[in-house]
C-alpha cells in the first residue's frame, strides 16, 4: 500500500472516530476544519508515524493538538461563543444544544465540562473513545501509571459534581 | 451510590451519547482535500531568501499586528490553518443506468442490449453488494472470452477504485438470459454514497459507462446492522426490515424487542424482530439474521435503543 493508500484508508476507517472525538473535546459541532487539518497534518508528518502505534491512537494524538492550537489561536472566537451562550442560551453550533437532546446526557456533558482539563483530557480518551491506558498515555504523553491515577481521580470528581447537581434539583423541586 | 456501579454506569452512560458525525458532502470535501494535498508537491524554499524577505517584511508585520489589535474580532474565525483550497472538481455525471428485463424476466440495471447487473441495490459501505453477475450483449461477436474490467469513479470526490474484488483477470462466460456473454464475479463496496460512474472495459477498450446512485450506509452499532438504508425510510411504512445480529453461541434468540424513541417529541414505540432460523460467521463471530417492522408514524429523527451495545439513530423522511 503506497502512502496516498494509506491515508485514505485511515480516513474512511477513522474519520467518524476523529469527528467524534473533536466535537465533544471542542464543545461544538463546527468541526469540519479540525478534521481536515488532522488529516493534512497526518500527511505531512506520516514519517513521524511509528508502526508500533495504532494509526487512530496517533491520528487522535494529532486531533488534539489540532484543537489544542486552535483555542490557544481563537480564545477571543470561543469566549465570544460563551459569552453569547450564556446571554442567549441559544448558540446552535454547540455539541450541548445541536447533539444532546436527552437530559441525562446534557447533565453528563455538562458535568465533565467542569472538570479541569487533565481530568476532561483522559476522560473523553477512556469514555468516549473507550482507549486503554497504554494508549490514553502514547497521546498525552504521561506513564500509564498517571493515565490510571488521573481517571480515578476524574471518575471521583465527576460522581462528587454529579451527585452535588441532583441534590440541587432535589431542593429545587 | 457505590464507586463501582458509577464506574459501569458511567461507561453505559459514554457508549449511549450520540455520535456527531460529518455530512456526507462535507466528507467527501476533506476527502478532496486530502488528495489535492496528496497530489501536490511539496515546496521547496531557499532559506537564505526567505530570510531576508522575513527580515525586509518585519517592519510590515509589525504594522499590520498593530492594526489587528485594534479591530474587533469578535464575530469573526480564524480557522486553526486556512482550509486548504479545493481544486479537485466534480467530473460530469455519466449518463444514469436503466432498469430493463432479460429474456428471463429477471431485472437489471445498466445499458438495454449493451450491458446489465443483477439484483442491484447499492449501498455504501456494505458487504452485501458484493456478488455481482453481469450481462454483456455483443451482436458483432467481438469480445468472445474477453476479459472485464470496471473503474468506479466517485462524480464528486474523483475517488477511484477498481470495481471487481477479483482484479481484471475475468473472462466473460457463455451465454445466459438473452445475453451473449455472462460473468459472475465480486464486487467491492462503496465507500461513499452518492452517484458514481462506472467504465466497463473489454479486453482493454472501452465497452460502456454508465452512473449510479449509492445509497446511504446501513445504520448500525456494534452488533446489529438494519440492512435498510436511512434513504429508503419512509413513514406508516409496512414493509418488512432485515437486521443482522452478532449472536454468541448456536443458540440465540428467537425474536427480541427494540425501543424506538422520538428525539423530536418523545414519541415512543416497541419493534418485535423476529429471527428468520438463518445465520453466518464474520470475523470468526456468527451473525442472525431477524426480520420486523419499523413502523414509524412521523419524519424526523428516532433512536432505536438496542441494549448495550450503542444507539442507532435514523432519520425518517416524510
Amino acid at each position: 500500500m503506497d502512502q496516498r493508500e494509506v491515508i485514505e484508508t485511515w480516513y474512511r476507517l477513522y474519520e467518524k472516530d476523529v469527528t467524534h472525538y473533536l466535537a465533544y473535546y471542542t464543545g461544538y459541532v463546527d468541526v469540519e476544519d479540525y478534521v481536515q487539518e488532522t488529516f493534512l497534518k497526518a500527511i505531512r508528518e506520516i514519517e513521524r508515524f511509528r508502526s508500533a502505534s495504532h494509526p487512530r491512537t496517533w491520528l487522535i494524538a494529532i486531533a488534539r493538538n489540532v484543537a489544542r492550537d486552535a483555542f490557544r489561536r481563537n480564545k477571543s472566537y470561543y469566549s465570544f461563543l460563551q459569552k453569547k451562550k450564556k446571554e442567549t442560551a441559544q448558540v446552535e453550533i454547540s455539541v450541548e444544544q445541536q447533539l444532546l437532546v436527552l437530559e441525562d446526557h446534557r447533565a453528563l456533558y455538562r458535568n465533565i465540562l467542569k472538570l479541569k482539563d487533565a481530568y476532561r483530557d483522559v476522560m473523553y480518551l477512556k469514555g468516549l473513545l473507550e482507549m486503554n491506558s497504554e494508549e490514553c498515555a502514547e497521546i498525552l504523553d504521561w506513564s500509564t501509571n498517571k493515565v490510571n491515577v488521573t481517571y480515578h481521580r476524574a471518575v471521583k470528581k465527576l460522581k462528587t459534581l454529579m451527585e452535588e447537581e441532583d441534590n440541587e434539583r432535589g431542593e429545587v423541586l | 451510590m457505590k464507586e463501582e456501579k458509577f464506574y459501569n454506569d458511567l461507561e453505559k452512560k459514554f457508549k449511549a451519547l450520540p455520535q456527531y458525525r460529518l455530512s456526507n458532502e462535507t466528507r467527501s470535501k476533506i476527502y478532496s482535500a486530502i488528495r489535492n494535498e496528496m497530489e501536490s508537491p511539496p515546496q521547496k524554499t531557499n532559506k537564505r531568501m526567505s530570510s531576508l524577505l522575513i527580515a525586509s517584511c518585519i517592519p510590515l508585520i509589525i504594522g499590520v499586528f498593530a492594526l489587528f489589535l485594534t479591530m474587533d474580532h469578535t464575530n469573526s474565525r480564524t480557522p486553526t490553518s486556512e482550509t486548504k483550497e479545493v481544486h479537485i472538481k466534480p467530473i460530469a455525471q455519466s449518463p444514469s443506468g436503466v432498469v430493463f428485463h432479460n429474456s428471463d424476466g429477471y431485472e437489471l440495471f445498466g445499458i438495454p442490449s449493451k450491458i446489465g447487473l443483477l439484483n442491484v441495490d447499492w449501498v455504501a459501505e456494505s458487504y452485501n453488494a458484493s456478488k455481482m453477475m453481469v450481462y454483456i450483449w455483443d451482436h458483432e461477436k467481438r469480445y468472445e472470452n474477453a476479459q472485464i474490467s470496471v473503474k468506479a469513479v466517485h462524480t464528486e470526490n474523483q475517488l477511484e477504485i477498481d470495481l471487481d474484488a477479483n482484479g481484471t483477470e475475468n473472462q466473460l462466460g457463455g451465454p445466459m438470459g438473452g445475453a451473449d456473454y455472462t460473468l459472475m464475479t465480486s464486487y467491492k463496496s462503496f465507500p461513499y454514497p452518492g452517484i458514481w460512474n462506472l467504465y466497463y472495459e473489454l479486453d482493454g477498450e472501452d465497452f460502456a459507462e454508465f452512473s449510479i446512485h449509492v445509497k446511504e450506509p446501513y445504520p448500525k452499532n456494534e452488533s446489529i446492522t438494519i440492512l435498510r438504508s436511512p434513504e429508503d425510510f419512509v413513514i406508516n411504512d409496512n414493509e418488512e426490515v432485515y437486521l443482522e445480529r452478532f449472536v454468541s453461541s448456536e443458540s440465540f434468540p428467537r425474536e427480541f424487542d427494540i425501543h424506538v424513541q422520538s428525539l423530536d417529541s418523545g414519541e415512543r414505540f416497541i419493534a418485535t424482530f423476529i429471527s428468520d432460523g438463518n445465520y453466518s460467521t464474520r470475523d470468526g463471530r456468527k451473525v442472525a439474521d431477524f426480520v420486523g417492522h419499523l413502523n414509524f408514524p412521523t419524519a424526523g429523527r428516532w433512536e432505536l435503543i438496542t441494549g448495550t451495545q450503542g444507539r442507532i439513530i435514523i432519520d425518517v423522511n416524510d
